[in-house]
């Protein structure tokens, strides 16, 4: 019985649960980061240490900072989502990508007999080290093609912000 | 007047780095620090030349200081005080409050005047310090003097009556802080009689002042023959 | 004993004596900065006013707790909490000395050696921004709300220049571990020089610095923090204990930070030119080395104090431009002046 990954798997789905019920937005970003906070730390019982850093310091430390910034900067704490979440487009949306998602999921779940045996692990699986030596010689097309997606996002950016001034 | 040109300094690259000027800063403020460091070993009072370590280090009070309230004695021991009330009339901020008495059969000698104070308070919570009373006084027996220390826990200390305006008055003589006797306001001397042919006006106008000068000088002179005789006394 | 009971000890140690860093400073700070200030500081508390933090502590747990009325309660009391442990967490990956062997065992003195090393302190100073945002928000007052908001968007800015000096690292060291960065620390450099970070990166050292200052909010960067002391700002409706949280957490992350500068940049538990381990036995090597550490994190604790008391404090617009538009840059020139050398050496 693994109680670690019961404890954090519950947590990532209650959290998850509570992230989209909840009615007001700051509390639902908080609810976000309690997710990936409890997905960190699966990546960590997976052996994967960099990718749970990543997880914590890319995804909670920037994107999910980002989101609450624009939060803060437009909705007062006294106002709720209501109105938001009454429309009848929206629901209808997000009732066909879910069920999307639900079909993803099972499909994808298929292999899983495959991954409860366990496995040994390669040796010096999940270090830093290894990774950069993937990144830079399996995989660095993608590595670059990555690198000019940010490029692309940041002149973007700062178009946008010019644009103005 | 012409105004200095604005100059507008660019910065150079040393400058703008700013870190040599933090440096500088910063050897500057270890010098104050060492200097106090070693200061606060040092024992006694005042060892921190700018910083004055109250309560041992106490500052110099001038003698007109205008602090808590003392009821005086004159040099044979006798009350000044005559319940008058004239300080209580003068207080802008109504915090005096007396009432006047015939002093009891076999006291008459504790007492300078023909009349007492049978009761005297001062509020000091209401009280301003700006010494209306003690000018107004016509014995010269309320004065303010040196202290300013007076918080109290609870406020119903805070209104002195008669005794601890007495006390007042001893502690300060036993500190050697009386209050000097205050200093006579000097009156123009009435202009001569021969000056007839300056005009009427000129004459209204001496005269006048010579009204006023003569009317302020008998009550100066009064007061001053008053506290000449106390000072004797 | 087993390894977890170790583990444990090493973890309520750091804790007990992170806590006791963070009370000394308050104490540190108030005398010091008196000290540079021509005056004496607290004298009255005990001799030399030793006892003032334990006066103040008391002052805060004894303080009347008050939520305003339309202050968002639950987030309210989170803010404090969800600043103050991850500054906490992070002490768990910096090697405070090196071995000790009690018991014929030997320990490690860190509290986990992991590979990602310095890179969970990253990532949880990112998680710490979170807690003066929601801090901020909860408050529901207009001057609070903007507070939160301009020192969010001060520490996110910083990170950036302190993750490229943080990178040259790496370059330099070729891993992320702090226990491995200060082995790699020993010995000599060009001859005569320490075999320090500092000698090797000192621009890398000096923006790492910056980025430092302004991530614990300290000055010359502490203008969300003066901010509440001029009414606004994220912690103007916090009281008593919760506003302790706050400034005491912000305590903590100053202590993790001189400790992280002190690993990388100055060769973390050892000593210049002399090998300890050669003159000490085992146990005694281990207290020295703890105490090497201590001494070094002392003198970048008394730096922050002494920086804050001599320097003024920047302007929001100015800060910001600091970072993004003379940090970042020189951050990059840094990483490639580094990478070519390291390159041309290998």
């Amino acid at each position: 019985m693994d109680y670690y990954f019961l404890l954090f798997a519950i947590m990532a789905v209650g959290a998850g649960i509570f992230t989209i019920t909840v009615k007001d937005a700051l509390p639902s970003a908080l609810g976000l980061l309690t997710v990936f906070i409890a997905l960190a730390a699966l990546y960590l019982h997976l052996h994967a240490p960099l990718i749970a850093i990543f997880q914590v310091s890319i995804y909670a430390g920037a994107i999910l900072v980002l989101v609450v910034f624009v939060i803060m900067l437009l909705i007062t704490p006294d106002e709720a989502l209501e109105t938001a979440q009454k429309n009848i487009s929206y629901r209808a949306m997000g009732a066909i990508l879910g069920v999307y998602l639900i079909a993803l999921l099972i499909i994808g779940l298929k292999g899983i007999n495959q991954l409860v045996a366990q496995k040994s692990l390669p040796e010096g699986f999940g270090k830093p080290s290894q990774i950069g030596d993937l990144f830079f010689r399996k995989y660095i097309l993608h590595f670059e093609i990555s690198s000019v997606l940010l490029l692309v996002a940041l002149v973007a950016a700062i178009y946008l912000a010019k644009k103005r001034a | 007047m012409p105004r200095r040109p604005i100059v507008k300094k660019e910065y150079t690259l040393g400058e703008r780095v700013y870190l040599v000027e933090i440096a500088k800063g910063l050897r500057l403020t270890w010098k104050h620090f060492t200097f106090n460091v070693r200061a606060s070993f040092r024992k006694g009072p005042h060892t921190v030349p700018t910083c004055w370590q109250y309560p041992e280090d106490r500052r110099e009070i001038a003698p007109i200081f205008r602090g808590a309230h003392m009821l005086q004695l004159n040099d044979k021991g006798q009350e000044l005080c005559v319940g008058c009330g004239m300080c209580a009339r003068a207080c802008p901020a109504k915090c005096i409050t007396v009432k006047r008495g015939k002093p009891a059969e076999g006291e008459e000698d504790k007492y300078a005047g023909k009349t007492m104070c049978a009761s005297f308070e001062v509020d000091m919570l209401r009280c301003i310090f700006c010494g209306n009373c003690e000018k107004a006084c016509p014995k010269g027996a309320l004065v303010l003097g040196q202290d300013y220390e007076l918080a109290e826990y609870e406020p119903e200390k805070c209104i002195y009556d008669k005794e601890r305006l007495l006390a007042n008055f001893q502690r300060a003589k036993a500190e050697g802080r009386l209050k000097p006797p205050p200093k006579p306001i000097p009156v123009d001397a009435p202009p001569p009689k021969k000056k007839a042919a300056a005009g009427k006006a000129a004459k209204a106008s001496a005269s006048e002042k010579a009204a006023k000068g003569k009317a302020a000088a008998p009550k100066e002179a009064k007061k001053k023959d008053d506290k000449a005789d106390k000072a004797k006394e | 004993m087993a390894d977890w009971q170790i583990d444990l000890i090493k973890v309520v140690f750091i804790w007990v004596w992170v806590l006791l860093i963070a009370v000394i400073m308050t104490w540190v700070e108030r005398r010091a900065s008196a000290m540079m200030q021509d005056r004496l500081g607290p004298n009255r508390a005990g001799p030399f006013g030793l006892l003032q933090p334990l006066a103040d502590g008391i002052k805060l747990f004894t303080k009347e707790d008050i939520i305003p009325e339309r202050a968002r309660k639950i987030l309210f009391i989170l803010g404090p909490p969800l600043f103050a442990f991850p500054v906490f967490s992070a002490f768990a990956v910096v090697p405070f000395g090196d071995k000790i062997v009690i018991g014929g065992k030997e320990i490690i003195l860190q509290v986990s050696d992991v590979s990602i090393g310095f890179l969970y302190v990253l990532a949880l100073s990112a998680i710490a921004v979170f807690g003066m945002v929601i801090g901020g928000w909860a408050s529901n007052s207009k001057y609070s709300i903007l507070g939160g908001l301009r020192a969010t968007a001060q520490l996110i800015s910083y990170e950036v220049p302190m993750g490229l000096a943080l990178l040259t690292i790496v370059l330099l060291y070729g891993t992320f571990s702090l226990r491995e960065i200060v082995l790699q620390q020993q010995g000599t450099f060009l001859g005569f020089l320490p075999n320090w970070g500092f000698f090797k990166q000192p621009l890398g050292f000096l923006i790492f610095l910056v980025a430092a200052y302004a991530e614990a909010n300290r000055v010359p960067f502490d203008l969300p923090e003066c901010e509440s002391e001029l009414v606004t700002g994220y912690h103007t409706e916090y009281g008593s204990m919760r506003l302790g949280l706050y400034l005491f957490g912000e305590y903590v992350n100053l202590v993790t930070l001189a400790a992280i500068t002190v690993s990388l940049y100055f060769g973390g538990w050892g000593l210049p030119y002399v090998d300890m381990s050669k003159y000490l036995g085992p146990v005694a090597y281990g207290i020295a080395s703890f105490l090497v550490f201590t001494l070094k994190q002392a003198f970048f604790l008394f730096l922050f104090v002494w920086v804050r008391w001599t320097v003024p404090r920047f302007r929001y617009d100015q800060l910001m431009g600091l970072g993004w538009k003379a940090l970042i840059p020189l951050g990059l020139i840094n990483l490639f002046v580094t990478a070519l050398l390291v390159q041309l050496t290998i």
